[in-house]
């Protein structure tokens, strides 16, 4: 039988890291739902899933959010599994031990999905728990047992030897605990974990932003936490973002597309040269001078509309059109890097009024954009606040940061409430409510009160 | 009696005797005693007797027939003397002076050696010989021959002066000495003691098609067949009596013998089809019995003269039933007032005229389809070595473009018997293609819109194509052009079988055999760019899976009699393994033309998989007769799996019945109006192991791999995905029935009619477990109980009037389905979803029926603000709200059945059962000298079909065309029940969980109409022609169908399974076919 033995506790453990992967997670249309809701984003009007989220039309009958929801409790099960399972392996304990929590990290990263979604959700944290019908659990115990597990897990190696890389580290788990603390403003716990990343100095900011966004330069120095996607003919190895969201014309699906708000927002400073900032040019491919786009000028590849934005962040842009209309994008997703943590750090020493280290790390972020320095004690707390806000909008954007904060900061009724496009915004979508299907199944599970 | 007639009597030397003396030396000899009057036989002669042997009947007639007197030898051991009938008074030895001569033939000209002749009013007889033949001495040219032969109608013939007759039989459909094929064996019908439909080749070949399914579609009462779609070489699905379970409902088909699937066998090779419908008949198989047995008999082997039989026809099939959607100008004109109804901007720019008529997809897609099938079987051979062998060619076009279905056949079958022994082998190879649909191209024919070109020679591969926010579907015309995706099927069936009949009435039986099943699946996608949708690489992808099974079984069995006591007893073991394992390859970057996987240039990867199974049984049965007027029959099998776990592997299935003859009751009147008179009871306990393989294990899966590592090289990922299952048992059935069989009116009609009741407990299924288990996959339990219980009637009329013949024969069924237990009790199962992504329309739970329609409720149309803001809900605080707050007139007002203010997913209610109220068909068989003519109807009653396919283009799931039932949509001129077309829909007009797209599914199709001429019928006149017999005939094939139902065809059955059943997602439509067809005998 399988659990017998240490090769196969990595094996479980590998089969836990290939779960980040499933494709209502980080992949195509997990990638819908943690984005599309943004007022940064606007959706096709083609599948009712993806675009009714967008619209705030969604009930407890949507697909999309129904299998993110499985997609998680799958990641859970198989951390359950390696956790319950290492107990009876006779191995080298210290890799036991690390073993254990990694997939205790992993598991926490499905529950931290589970938390921004649905708001509240059964905590399963055995492969063989006492009930097959579990009750939900408040929002506040979900936030606990991610914080909790994340603590435990800083435990974990700071590096690996290179045949290791991808493995989560003592950073990814502060890192993420960090920003647990965040999401309820527990701002000096996030700064004191921030701070050990940051005078660990063993991360630094990319000089060139798009090293985050390519195949080229993975598992950087700006990286914290990467998930792995290579081209290969086994299963679930290429990141199917990029097909998702290119252009109609490489054979793309093009289901989401930027907004209005986000390009003009992207404007709305120029650099030292006066030129864009420079992760508009590391994020879109719009009809400026000399753009190109898979090896053609921009304005004859988009002849019949040269009004188009195309993403360039996490798509094949500079290949050529055959070699990109084969989609095949091995571009890791980097859901943990430096500038989160900068950015993170920023927002809770600004929240607590410790303007000065955080004009400190905002200035970092910004000059890597070829932005001008902020001084120190031009900017009250509020407005550097509001430039924290902007900057995560930019320098974040499509990677399923901007949704998440709308709500995190309460700020939904301001951003919507003059979007004509999308006038059905109410609080209670800031979470989507629990999967009809899973109501079915389970009578001990009570729909959450807004819907 | 016979025994006492031929008896001899011993003679010992020359001498006369009185009729008396004659009587006492008969009883010496043969015990039998004499009733009769001596007062009336004193006048006899006396008898001059010559020394030697004389039969016992002869002595008699010497004696009695020049006093006109006859006599009767009866059961009890008497010879009754009577007077002869005053019509018989002329006869005399001497007058028997017209010779007759002819031949007996059934009704395709088959000579019937064995049937007997007699002349109608005297013991006169004669039986046919080995050729055929036969010569009768009758009284006079005005004699009247009585016909009769097993498993035929008795006919009466003048003789009328003729002295060449042939004389043609029809088989008695009612007929009581009817052989009737059971499990591991045979019984006369009149023995049966369960519930077994039957039917025959006649009635099999009437239905032209490429499989033996959708031949016996309403034939058989308590048989529900459905097509999966019209789509040529489609297989049927097979429901007896109902849905016993959640999981397969498929019966187990037995080919001779041998587990094998009811689509690998060509229709004209089949004898006859028997179907175990009750728990007592199917026991015997056991574990995989729960939803019935269907036996499948082909054809045997027959003594006599060689013959050739060439049966062929060819027909034309176009669709049967068109689906109105709109034209360009009418898809513009609506899309775009779809939009600015939500206040986007129009898709379209140009004025909706200037797109003109477009594309009528649906003419571009169909058309007429040829068909035809070539049918050779030759048979004959004497009593001890016989052979019939037959090749079969079938090849029919689909009404849709590149689609078809080609089948070859042949088999041999042959039977040998030396002294004890007889061997019998089968063996037949059955090769299929079948020419699929790309892309739901059905359906897309419906969507695509009508302003999309069929051809753009700009585009790679020269199709146009959706572009925009068009939902980016294929164009049905370039999908079956540019993608190949075929199926093959190669065959093998053989088993062999030795008898020995150790002594007498003891056989002992081996029957080994096995089928071998390579399929293969080969798809060819060629690079394109058809709009939205691009591929810049030519792609391939093949699959071949090899299948084999095998059976080994011994019986034995004995009959025993005992005075007015049969007993039949059956022994048996039987082991069984099938394996499975199939390899698959694909790859992509081929060069174009070219289409074989080693010349892919990328993402070449291959996959296999591999699974075993095996069963071992051991089982037994009596039959027990007493003086035909009690039957019971006991029967008992013990079944191990290996889809079970230890603790399950192994399990009982014994069963029980009983029959009364009434009418062979002493009580029971001899009456003119009831000839037979059956009473019928049964038990009988069922298993159903249908659900895969290993499905109790945890199984690891090895396929989860992840990159680690600067260079990112993949590490093996392995893990459990689905949660466990490890107490798993057999489903298992109990399933009850009575039954009843009259004969009435001289055997003319029969009627057979069943009440049932079958309960199944432990249902195996795939209950939707909470998804927070973390299962990949819902797991298996045993959870539940079914009841089924319904009424099956057949009747079977048979009349001659002149040279008029009719038969008439229908049969009904009703299945009354209720789930008993679910789960937990309240476990609800949510399934019958009916497009990608739309909402689920059935719901199974405790208490309803499996699959019934949980819909909210439409009720109406908004006509106008003021009655959207009349429609309130008052919580309890005294609040007052709106019910529908999102809606604007022309929305869909729905009913808030559980009355909390608002309009969810809760207030779905019962909306309608997907299962008839009762099925039935019936036929219809007229001849006429030469003419014959044969219909045949089969429809449904109160089920009701959720048309997906409205649902896509009238619920405007996605940007396609429409239906033109949105031209009459509600717009502020145009007051309409018609709900508004809007494209992001807020108010849930179009959602799929109301009851807006329900219909009614009832129907009556005519599924066949055959008239036939009968050219010549010179059966063995090799003089003539050669030809023996040769009949042409016209037929069509579902002429028409009378139903409300708006879809493509009210005869569905969703291939998804069970739950989803009566959700048409838009199948392949049924065509409607008139062919000419020959038959010739040599």
């Amino acid at each position: 039988t399988f659990w017998g033995n240490a090769d196969e506790l990595e094996q479980g453990l590998t089969a836990t890291y290939s779960a980040l992967k499933q494709t209502y997670l980080w992949n195509s249309q997990g990638f819908k739902n943690m984005n599309s809701r943004g007022d940064d984003i606007v959706a096709r009007i083609q599948n009712p899933h993806i675009y009714q989220p967008d619209l705030f039309l969604n009930d407890p009958s949507n697909t999309f959010a129904r299998d993110m929801w499985k997609n998680a409790y799958i990641l859970i099960f198989r951390a359950n599994q390696v956790i319950d399972n290492s107990q009876n392996i006779e191995m080298n304990d210290q890799r036991k031990q690390e073993i254990v929590l990694e997939a205790k990290f992993l598991r926490s990263l499905a529950y931290f999905v589970l938390a921004q979604n649905f708001q509240q959700a059964p905590l399963i944290l055995s492969s063989d728990p006492e009930t097959r019908f579990p009750e939900k659990a408040s929002e506040a115990e979900l936030w606990t047992q991610i914080e909790k597990d994340f603590m435990e897990v800083s435990q974990l190696p700071e590096n690996y030897s290179s045949d290791m890389t991808g493995h989560a580290t003592k950073w990814a788990a502060k890192a993420f605990l960090a920003k647990s603390y965040l999401y309820r403003g527990k701002w000096q716990l996030a700064v004191d974990e921030l701070q050990g990343i940051i005078d660990s100095g063993q991360f630094s900011l990319m000089p060139d932003v798009y090293d985050n966004w390519n195949s080229e330069n993975e598992n950087n120095e700006e990286s914290i936490f990467e998930i792995q996607y290579m081209f290969s003919t086994a299963s679930n190895q290429i990141n199917q973002r990029e097909i998702h969201f290119a252009p109609a014309a490489i054979g793309g699906y093009y289901v989401l597309s930027p907004s209005d708000w986000i390009f003009e927002e992207f404007q709305k400073e120029k650099t030292v040269d006066g030129d864009f900032d420079a992760r508009m040019y590391a994020t879109f491919i719009w009809n400026y001078p000399g753009a190109e786009i898979y090896q053609v000028p921009f304005t004859e590849f988009f002849s019949d509309n040269p009004d188009y934005i195309a993403w360039k962040k996490f798509q094949l842009w500079d290949k050529s059109i055959a070699e990109a209309s084969l989609h095949r994008s091995e571009i890791n997703e980097r859901i943990m890097r430096y500038s989160h943590v900068l950015l993170m750090y920023a927002e809770a020493q600004a929240e607590l009024g410790n303007l000065s280290p955080s004009i400190q790390a905002i200035n970092e972020i910004r000059n890597r954009a070829k932005l001008s320095s902020i001084q120190e004690g031009s900017m009250t707390q509020n407005e550097i606040l509001e430039e924290i806000r902007h900057q995560r909008a930019l320098e974040f954007h499509l990677e399923g940061e901007r949704w998440y904060d709308i709500v995190r900061w309460g700020i939904g009724n301001d951003v919507f409430s003059n979007n004509l496009e999308r006038p059905d915004y109410m609080e209670k979508f800031n979470y989507f409510p629990i999967p009809q299907e899973e109501l079915d199944a389970n009578s001990n599970l009570i729909q959450n009160d807004e819907w | 009696k016979g025994v006492a007639q031929n008896a001899d009597v011993v003679i010992n030397t020359n001498k006369t005797l009185s009729i008396k003396q004659v009587f006492q030396l008969i009883n010496k000899q043969t015990d039998y005693k004499f009733i009769y009057r001596h007062d009336l036989i004193k006048s006899a002669p006396d008898i001059h007797l010559e020394k030697g042997v004389i039969k016992a009947y002869e002595l008699l007639d010497k004696c009695l027939t020049p006093i006109n007197f006859t006599y009767e030898f009866t059961d009890k051991g008497t010879i009754v003397v009577m007077e002869k009938q005053i019509t018989n008074s002329l006869q005399s030895i001497e007058a028997l002076q017209f010779q007759v001569s002819g031949k007996v033939t059934d009704m395709d000209g088959e000579m019937l050696p064995g049937a007997n002749i007699v002349e109608k009013g005297t013991a006169n007889g004669v039986t046919v010989d080995f050729d055929g033949n036969f010569v009768i001495d009758v009284a006079d040219e005005n004699a009247i021959l009585v016909v009769s032969y097993i498993g035929f109608a008795t006919k009466e013939v003048a003789v009328n002066g003729q002295i060449n007759i042939t004389i043609t039989l029809a088989e008695s459909a009612s007929a009581l000495d009817e052989i009737v094929v059971v499990g591991y064996g045979t019984v006369k019908r009149s023995d049966l003691t369960g519930a077994v439909s039957s039917i025959k080749q006649d009635k099999i070949e009437k239905v032209a098609s490429g499989n033996v399914g959708s031949a016996i579609q309403g034939q058989m009462a308590g048989v529900q067949v459905t097509s999966n779609s019209g789509k040529p070489g489609e297989g049927v699905d097979v429901k007896i009596r109902g849905t016993s379970s959640l999981g397969s409902n498929d019966p187990l088909y037995i080919i001779d013998g041998i587990p094998s699937n009811i689509n690998n066998i060509s229709p004209n090779d089949v004898e006859s089809i028997e179907v175990l419908k009750d728990g007592a008949s199917a026991a015997i198989y056991g574990s995989r019995a729960a939803n019935g047995v269907v036996l499948i008999t082909t054809k045997r082997a027959r003594e006599g003269k060689f013959r050739l039989d060439v049966n062929g026809y060819y027909g034309l099939g176009s669709i049967g039933k068109n689906i109105s959607v709109m034209n360009a100008e009418q898809h513009v004109r609506t899309m775009n007032q779809a939009y600015i109804n939500d206040g986007l901007q129009p898709f379209y720019e140009n004025s909706p005229e200037s797109y003109g008529v477009g594309t009528n997809w649906s003419e571009e897609f169909y058309s007429v389809a040829p068909m035809a099938n070539l049918n050779l079987n030759y048979s004959g051979g004497s009593k001890n070595a016989k052979v019939n062998s037959s090749i079969d060619y079938f090849n029919q076009d689909g009404i849709a473009l590149n689609t078809g279905f080609e089948r070859l056949s042949a088999r041999i079958n042959s039977e040998f018997t030396k002294g004890k022994f007889t061997f019998n082998e089968n063996l037949s190879a059955y090769l299929s293609q079948t020419n699929n649909e790309s892309q739901s191209s059905v359906k897309r024919t419906l969507e695509m819109p009508t302003t999309v070109p069929v051809y753009n020679e700009n585009n790679l591969g020269g199709y146009g194509g959706t572009y925009g926010d068009m939902f980016d579907i294929f164009s049905p015309i370039a999908a079956q052009n540019l993608f190949t995706n075929n199926t093959k099927n190669d065959f093998i069936r053989a088993n062999f079988t030795v008898n020995y009949e150790a002594i007498e009435k003891l056989n002992i039986k081996l029957n080994t055999g096995g089928t071998l099943n390579n399929g293969y699946n080969f798809n060819h996608a060629q690079r394109y760019d058809v709009g939205t949708l691009k591929s810049p690489l030519n792609s391939i992808s093949e699959n071949r899976s090899r299948n084999i099974s095998w059976i080994v079984e011994g019986t034995a069995d004995y009959e025993w009699k005992i005075e007015k006591q049969t007993f039949n007893f059956l022994l048996g073991v039987s082991s069984q393994k099938e394996s499975y394992r199939n390899t698959s390859g694909s790859g992509s970057g081929l060069p174009d033309g070219i289409f074989v996987l080693g010349a892919s240039t990328q993402d070449m990867s291959v996959s296999g998989t591999e699974w075993n199974h095996t069963l071992a049984s051991q089982f037994g049965r009596i039959h027990y007769n007493y003086d035909e007027r009690y039957l019971l029959s006991a029967t008992v099998r013990r079944d191990g799996s290996s889809r079970f776990a230890e603790k399950n592997k192994w399990a009982v299935f014994p069963s029980l019945a009983m029959a009364w003859r009434i009418s062979n009751e002493s009580f029971f009147s001899e009456s003119s109006v009831i000839n037979d008179f059956k009473l019928r009871a049964s038990y009988g306990e069922l298993g159903n192991q249908e659900i895969g393989n290993y499905a109790y294990s945890a199984l690891i899966n090895s396929s989860q791999h992840y990159p680690f590592g600067m260079d990112q090289s993949l590490d093996f990922g392995a893990t459990q995905l689905n949660l466990a299952s490890p107490n798993l048992k057999w489903e298992s059935n109990i399933s009850k029935d009575i039954g009843l069989d009259i004969s009435m009116l001289r055997n003319t009609l029969s009627v057979t009619a069943d009440y049932y009741e079958s309960n199944s407990n432990d249902l195996l299924l795939r209950v939707p477990i909470p998804m927070s288990n973390g299962s990949a996959q819902f797991p298996y339990q045993n959870i539940g109980k079914i009841r089924n219980r319904g009424f099956e009637f057949a009747v079977n009329w048979n009349k001659e009037i002149g040279d008029l013949r009719m038969n008439l024969s229908t049969n009904l069924t009703t299945v009354n389905n209720k789930v008993i237990k679910l789960g937990t009790g309240d476990q609800i199962i949510m399934a019958g979803s009916p497009y990608h992504l739309a909402e689920n329309t059935t719901l199974t739970k405790q208490g309803g029926e499996v699959g019934e329609f949980f819909l909210i409720k439409t009720d109406g149309v908004f006509q106008s603000q003021e009655e959207i803001n009349n429609y309130t809900h008052i919580d309890e605080s005294g609040i007052t709200s709106l019910i529908q707050p999102n809606a604007v007139p022309g929305d869909i007002r729905f009913k808030d059945a559980n009355n909390d203010g608002s309009i969810t997913s809760g207030d779905r209610v019962y909306a309608g059962s997907a299962m008839p109220d009762f099925t039935y068909g019936f036929n219809f068989q007229l001849d006429w000298r030469k003419f014959d003519l044969y219909g045949f109807f089969n429809g449904s009653h109160g089920n009701k079909i959720f048309n997906g396919t409205a649902y896509a283009i009238e619920g405007l799931p996605n940007f396609t065309n429409m239906g033109t039932k949105l031209l009459d949509a509600w717009t502020p001129d145009n007051l309409s029940n018609v709900p508004r077309v809007s494209r992001l829909d807020p108010n849930g007009n179009n959602r799929s969980s109301s009851d807006r797209f329900l219909e009614d599914g009832s129907y009556l199709r005519l599924k066949e109409l055959q008239l036939g001429y009968t050219v010549s019928t010179n059966k063995n006149d090799d003089t003539n022609t050669g030809i023996d017999h040769l009949r042409i005939y016209v037929s069509a094939q579902n002429l028409f169908t009378i139903t409300n139902y708006s879809g493509y065809n009210p005869d569905i059955y969703s291939s998804s399974g069970l739950l989803n059943r009566g959700v048409d997602t838009g199948i392949y439509p049924y065509s409607k076919t008139f062919m000419l067809g020959v038959q010739i005998s040599l």
